[in-house]
């Protein structure tokens, strides 16, 4: 543990004077003065204890690591310092009101309490694990950095369980807690990059005195974590994630309690929600058919029906590819082919070769199920026969493995730092699987790059995982909840590379970003199967403790009864 | 003189030019658009910052500790150096308003 001397500086004199020592901590994270008491978040960790998860009325886990936080105060007159009793403080906020603490509890999760009143506990999981949140008006709003809950964004919200969270600004990325601060003058600044992944991060005002929480979120459900969020900036969200049960029933039973749901073509719960739910069609929200015309033409046709309802609007699409330099593969004569085989020859190729490649075995073989079950309702042919059989003899674990420093080589050099240990590594790196858009956008630049989707199926196409926001017919706020739609079609008409609009200039120009225009531009969408159907007895097929035949009477049988279920 | 030790929280009792004008006390609309943003662009390589009205204060990274005050406006209005201390010291700091008048007095 280390001693902390805590001093006050006078900026224009240069007066330096000692007000108190903190021992006994490892960090101190946080400090702030309220009236004559300085409060601190510092870290104890050899105090650190297990945690036992929260699990909500709604059936989520919240998970807490404790880390070993304490909080304390000193008096500024005496420089007396006291440990406050609180167990899992998690960050702390000073304003013209007091104190008010962000903090986690066993029974009831993450909470908010002013610090003179701390009986009055606000318990809310709107947030999850923060790293920061700073006072910007003296109406409470404040703007928080290192959400789990919202990533990429800029949130803004208030210390209650009633009011959403506000996305104010788009396409930053802040994290640490010394990345903010406010005043309640309404003004933020952020210690932000331009990318997810750069590191080169600028200090960055934002003018939010015109922006209030006002306490009437627009309510979306989800039942899973998205990589890719909803932006609509200044619309005050509430996400709420329910269980994969919870989530089908809200929505079947015609709940008004939600305005908003949110649903991905990769859940298995999706393709029932599609064709049994009942959405409010877009088609008269302003600027909706015009976004979708824009989009890839996939992307409109799924999300409307036959009578030509939008009834579902696209947040985002991600397919699966390889990142591959273009020269390091060419010398050693490594080649992609969007066909199977020769796909699998270039991976063992490589294997024989180095280590620095990037492919598991698990991504390929469940894009390759996933892509046949997009234009077959049974197991029972041929061609799946001949791709069960390769996938089991060629697609062995000895050549498709990971290797996950790869992607950080390629960001490292991507955003020009000067780590010999990873660009050691990028100069060696032949290729890499990306799965998100997220990690896809954030190497474009890189002029050494193509990539290539994994290995098409039968009809030639990659399948695109697409996220949708559904709107409630039956929600009381409908009039809000087409607003917010408005804002977010807004917000995405003018994004750039957004892997959804086909105008190819609003994509960067590098042979790598054209690369991914065409990978995008041939996608498909499709309501997947729950992979419980197949995928555990295909892999004891693959260990040989299924015989084919075996596993496709079993398989076909599940299939067969969740189609006509 | 004084021992700072090696590890330093600081303190930063500024010049506090309390500037609310400006303020709006409306409610605000939810749905406000496009928020403005502003780069300091004369902040160098800003290893910690806090704010207070509309000043923000920065610790730049590197040897001695340079305490630096910002304007509205992103020019640096103050600016002083602390040889005792080293910026990779300094773990965190923060601006106070209310204390400034009875700091500066002494």
């Amino acid at each position: 543990m280390r001693k902390f001397l805590v001093c006050s500086v006078d900026i224009n004199s240069g007066e330096v004077e000692p007000i108190c020592e903190l021992d006994e901590l490892d960090n101190v994270e946080k400090v702030g003065v309220c009236g004559d008491r300085l409060y601190w978040l510092g870290e104890r960790r050899s105090e650190t204890k297990p945690v036992e998860p929260f699990t909500t009325e709604e059936g989520v886990t919240i998970y807490f690591e404790d880390t070993g936080k304490k909080m304390g105060c000193i008096d500024l007159e005496s420089g007396e310092n006291v440990l406050l009793d609180i167990e899992f403080p998690v960050s702390f906020a000073v304003s013209d009101n007091g104190v008010t603490v962000y903090a986690y509890k066993s029974e009831g999760g993450y909470y908010f309490a002013d610090l003179a009143t701390s009986d009055n506990k606000r318990f809310t999981n709107k947030l999850g694990s923060i790293t920061n949140f700073e006072f910007f008006k003296e109406s409470g709003e404040f703007a928080i950095v290192g959400s789990t809950e919202f990533m990429g964004v800029l949130p803004v919200s208030k210390a209650d369980n009633e009011s959403g969270v506000i996305c104010a600004v788009n396409n930053v990325y802040p994290f640490f807690a010394s990345e903010l601060c406010a005043s309640e003058t309404g003004y933020v600044w952020l210690k932000t990059a331009d990318s997810a992944m750069s590191y080169e991060k600028r200090i960055k005002r934002y003018d939010l005195r015109n922006t209030a929480v006002k306490g009437n979120p627009i309510r979306v459900i989800s039942s899973q974590y998205f990589t890719e969020q909803p932006f609509a900036a200044g619309s005050e969200i509430q996400m709420n994630q329910l269980s994969g049960e919870g989530f089908a029933l809200t929505v079947l039973s015609l709940d008004k309690s939600y305005d908003a749901a949110m649903i991905s073509s990769d859940q298995g719960v999706a393709n029932d929600i599609k064709e049994k739910g009942s959405f409010y069609p877009l088609n008269d929200v302003p600027g909706v058919s015009e976004y979708l015309d824009r989009c890839f033409p996939y992307i409109k046709k799924t999300v409307t029906d036959p009578e030509g309802n939008i009834c579902m609007f696209p947040i985002a699409v991600e397919i699966p590819l390889i990142a591959y330099n273009e020269k390091i593969c060419s010398e050693n004569g490594i080649v992609f082919s969007s066909e199977l085989e020769p796909f699998i020859q270039a991976v063992k190729r490589a294997s024989t070769i180095s280590e620095y490649y990037d492919c598991t075995r698990y991504w390929l073989v469940q894009t390759q199920l996933i892509g046949y079950l997009s234009k077959n309702h049974s197991f029972d042919t041929e061609e799946f026969r001949r791709l069960a059989t390769l996938l089991k003899e060629q697609c062995t674990e000895d050549i498709f493995k990971g290797n996950f420093e790869l992607y950080s080589a390629l960001m490292t050099v991507q955003n020009g730092m000067d780590d010999l240990y990873y660009t050691s590594i990028y100069e060696k790196t032949l290729f890499t699987q990306l799965l998100y858009r997220i990690q896809q956008i954030a190497l474009i630049n890189d002029e050494n790059l193509r990539a290539v989707p994994l290995p098409l199926s039968g009809n030639g196409k990659s399948v695109a995982v697409c996220t949708f926001l559904c709107v409630n017919p039956y929600s009381d706020r409908l009039s809000e909840t087409l607003g917010f739609i408005e804002n977010t079609v807004r917000t995405m008409s003018s994004a750039r590379n957004s892997c959804m609009l086909a105008d190819q200039s609003t994509y960067e120009s590098t042979a790598f970003a054209r690369d991914i225009y065409s990978i995008y531009r041939n996608g498909t969408i499709f309501f997947q199967i729950p992979t419980e159907i197949y995928a555990e007895d295909f892999e004891r097929y693959c260990d040989g403790a299924l015989t084919l035949d075996d596993f496709i009477t079993e398989a076909d049988r599940k299939l067969s009864a969740y189609l006509n279920e | 003189m004084m021992s700072f030790g090696k590890y330093i929280s600081a303190l930063i009792a500024v010049v506090l030019l309390l500037l609310f004008c400006g303020c709006n006390k409306e409610d605000g609309n939810v749905n406000n658009g496009v928020i403005e943003e502003f780069v300091y662009g004369q902040a160098g390589d800003v290893a910690l910052m806090a704010a207070a009205g509309d000043v923000l204060y920065t610790l730049e990274d590197g040897e001695g500790a340079a305490f630096s005050a910002f304007d509205v406006n992103g020019s640096r209005t103050a600016s002083t150096v602390i040889p005792e201390f080293n910026a990779n010291e300094v773990k965190c700091i923060c601006a106070d308003k209310k204390k400034f008048t009875q700091w500066s007095t002494k």
